[in-house]
């Protein structure tokens, strides 16, 4: 068996590492978040110019029809970068657009997130529910009415879609952000960008799809949350294996004391752990498999092994990581978000033991 | 004043009237524990608020009450502390920028300081109208503190301190540190080390915070640049200073693990509250990590007892402060796993200005620095290993030689 990328897979990675390592630098992320904004517009821009926004997308919208594992390794490479664009929310919900939206709807909105002129995000997460599919935001006769929290980027993009229940049915809906029946409260939060709390009275609604697509994005975020988390985590391990190695202490450099060499090397083995079954995960999707017991797996591995890989990294770096002068603790802060998005470890389990006891 | 004074001299001997004037003091001045989490994060407002508190609690008699009454003590005992920490840790004291002035330097005062440094400190020390901070880690010193660089060179009758210190928690708002500094290069590194005090008004003493992951800044880079001190500065015996430091060190391990202060007060409880509020204290799992967390706070509580009773036996605190600390380190750790999982979502994201959700998030932030400060949790498990389990030293292939012909960074 051959475990080695695709070479368009390997093409994209490159691609996307190239214009992420030419673009990002410290300076930029720190005048990125100073601004307030959280969005680097020109990165954005080399994204949409190299054709990137469009590489998950089919071909007959202009994009270039490669699949999830793509996805993951665009994400991958920003997560490596922690690089400030809307990535995930942006092509998380096109593919959903892609997959269940008609034809009217593909070919208006498409292009226009391809070329760079329209961003999307979702709404999937209401407070107090961790219910994906049971979301308590409802739909009739054309209008939603319920509150989401936790959105991201609801300020820059222009549409999101937004999960509801549609007599009795959970869907998937896009609504225009700009409707003036939609009121926006940032919230703080870990990552330092704003997350969005949308409450729709009575806006207007277009169905992109059923029971199957809420399914669908539940699972494709799952996949691109874990994708985000190993280019996170692999950067943030990579980081204190040259810290330790240059850190030297008591006449030697830190990285020779066994007590930090084998904690590091535990680390290493946790995001294999994570590198695997996000694949492992992407792959069945991919194929149009039952995914969903890997992509819990690999939710798992992203979150409570990330979390000891976040520990053991910003530990070994002494006060170093603590201190917002070096850049370790944008990964710690990363890795967190992701952790909790979409439930942490202890729920991504019960959701597992459902599964299984189900079968 | 004429009241004050009347308490100050008949101090409350007997344990029942003591506990009930702590009591009546801690009711009029401060507010029970409820979820609010201590942090080391300490604003100008807090100073403040912390230097009130501090003087009424000295006036009220209630203050350094271990130390003798001739430097400013309440000259109670021991035991006295111990009943005053015990009802303290049903109340939100707002003393925290004074942990490190009472948890380390005052002790260390009262054991190193000669009469005139005594008189001269520890009052104002007690009654929180000077602030303390400490100043061991430096950039190129951090586990291996005793490899430190800043230089105190003497020039007739003064030393002129030369170098950096990091991560001095309080910096910015102290008005004296403890800093330790090499005295003599040609020592070995433990041998040639001396502590001295700085006045930290003196304009050649630069103060820079740090930006911390956690949104504050709690921490400092301070800079003497020649900064010149007179020769009565000197705290304990000339190069004697990693003596000093090992004893401030085990008084700071004391202090973060088994104090009765805010840093080891019980959070079980908070969580538990929590919970409740949340809906979610009926879910099993969520009731096993919280039962788990009181059960390591039991432990923690006696081991803390352990230390204080050594302690007020007359001992000074060994090697097991480094058990306490580790414990708590490692107890930070599981309150702040429990804490979000508790929390969910909103430990990602809470309403602007929302401080008592985003205090879990910070709290949670802030969890990962109490493994590093005050010695590493790898530091303290050589230091079991070493004299608790009394397993061979790592060998140092440095040992005995002059530290300036050690390699460092």
């Amino acid at each position: 068996m051959n475990f080695d990328l695709a070479e368009e897979h390997e093409e994209i990675t490159e691609l996307a590492t190239r214009i992420l390592d030419d673009h990002i630098d410290i300076e930029i992320l720190r005048k990125i978040e100073a601004s307030q904004e959280w969005f680097d517009k020109e990165l954005w821009g080399k994204f949409v110019s190299s054709g990137l926004i469009g590489a998950t997308l089919k071909e007959d919208v202009g994009g270039a029809g490669l699949d999830i594992l793509a996805l993951v390794c665009l994400l991958r490479s920003q997560g490596q970068h922690v690089a400030p664009i809307p990535l995930l929310p942006t092509l998380v919900s096109a593919m959903t657009v892609d997959k269940f939206g008609t034809e009217d709807k593909r070919k208006s909105l498409l292009p226009e997130v391809i070329d760079g002129s329209k961003l999307l995000t979702f709404a999937s997460q209401e407070f107090l529910n961790d219910q994906f599919m049971e979301p308590n935001t409802s739909y009739e006769n054309g209008f939603i009415t319920g509150t989401k929290i936790v959105v991201e980027y609801a300020n820059h993009a222009d549409s999101a879609l937004v999960t509801a229940i549609d007599a009795d049915e959970p869907s998937v809906f896009i609504v225009d952000l700009k409707d003036p029946n939609i009121t926006m409260q940032a919230t703080d939060s870990t990552r330092g960008e704003p997350l969005w709390e949308l409450s729709f009275k009575a806006t207007p609604a277009e169905k992109i799809g059923g029971r199957e697509s809420v399914a669908w994005l539940y699972q494709i975020l799952l996949v691109s949350l874990c994708a985000t988390q190993l280019g996170v985590t692999e950067t943030a391990l990579k980081m204190t294996a040259s810290y330790t190695s240059e850190r030297e202490q008591f006449g030697r450099p830190l990285a020779t004391f066994q007590a930090v060499t084998q904690r590091l090397a535990d680390q290493f083995i946790n995001v294999g752990g994570i590198r695997l079954t996000t694949f492992s995960a992407a792959w069945r999707l991919s194929a149009d498999l039952d995914a969903l017991e890997d992509i819990l797996i690999a939710k798992w591995w992203a979150s409570e092994r990330a979390t000891e890989i976040a520990h053991a990294t910003q530990h070994c770096h002494g006060g170093m990581g603590v201190s917002k002068d070096y850049p370790l603790y944008r990964y710690t802060l990363w890795n967190k978000h992701i952790t909790t998005s979409l439930g942490a470890g202890t729920q991504t389990l019960r959701s597992l033991g459902g599964l299984l006891a189900a079968n | 004043m004429q009241e004050n004074d009347q308490i100050l001299e008949t101090p409350i001997q007997d344990e029942e009237s003591f506990r009930t004037a702590v009591l009546d003091f801690l009711e009029g001045n401060c507010e029970r524990v409820n979820e609010s989490e201590s942090s080391l994060e300490d604003g100008s407002e807090r100073v403040k608020e912390c230097r009130n508190f501090q003087k009424e609690l000295h006036e009220a008699g209630l203050a350094g009450l271990s130390y003798s009454k001739e430097y400013g003590g309440a000259g109670l005992s021991r035991k006295h502390q111990e009943i005053f920490d015990e009802i303290a840790r049903d109340w939100r004291l707002p003393n925290s920028p004074l942990y490190i002035s009472h948890g380390m330097c005052l002790p260390m005062l009262d054991q190193y300081g000669t009469d005139g440094q005594k008189n001269a400190f520890m009052k104002e020390c007690i009654s929180g109208e000077k602030i303390w901070c400490q100043l061991f880690s430096e950039p190129g010193a951090g586990s291996d503190v005793a490899s430190l660089s800043t230089r105190a060179n003497k020039d007739g009758d003064e030393w002129v301190i030369s170098g950096q210190k990091v991560w001095t928690s309080g910096a910015h708002y102290a008005d004296l540190g403890m800093v330790i500094a090499r005295t003599d290069p040609s020592l070995p590194k433990h041998k040639g080390l001396s502590m001295f005090i700085i006045d930290f008004n003196d304009p050649t003493v630069e103060v820079k915070p740090l930006k911390q992951i956690s949104g504050g800044s709690g921490f400092n880079e301070v800079f003497f640049n020649e900064t010149r001190i007179s020769s009565d500065r000197l705290l304990g015996d000339l190069n004697q200073g990693w003596n000093l430091a090992v004893s401030m060190l085990m008084f700071e391990r004391v202090s973060i693990g088994a104090g009765g202060g805010s840093l080891t007060a019980d959070r079980s409880p908070t969580l538990i509250e929590l919970a409740k509020t949340l809906d979610k204290n009926t879910d099993p799992h969520i009731r096993q990590i919280l039962s788990d967390l009181w059960i390591r706070e039991k432990i923690r509580r006696f081991i803390g007892q352990r230390v204080r009773d050594s302690v007020a036996a007359g001992r000074v605190p060994g090697p097991e402060g480094s058990i306490a600390k580790l414990n708590g380190s490692l107890l930070a750790r599981l309150f702040r796993d429990a804490s979000m999982e508790i929390i969910g979502t909103s430990g990602q994201a809470w309403e602007i200005g929302d401080e008592e959700a985003e205090k879990w998030a910070v709290g949670c932030l802030a969890a990962s620095g109490v493994s590093i400060a005050g010695g590493t949790d790898e530091v303290q498990r050589n230091i079991i290993g070493e004299r608790v389990l009394a397993l061979p030293k790592e060998p140092d292939p440095y040992k005995g030689a002059s530290w300036d012909s050690v390699p460092r960074n």
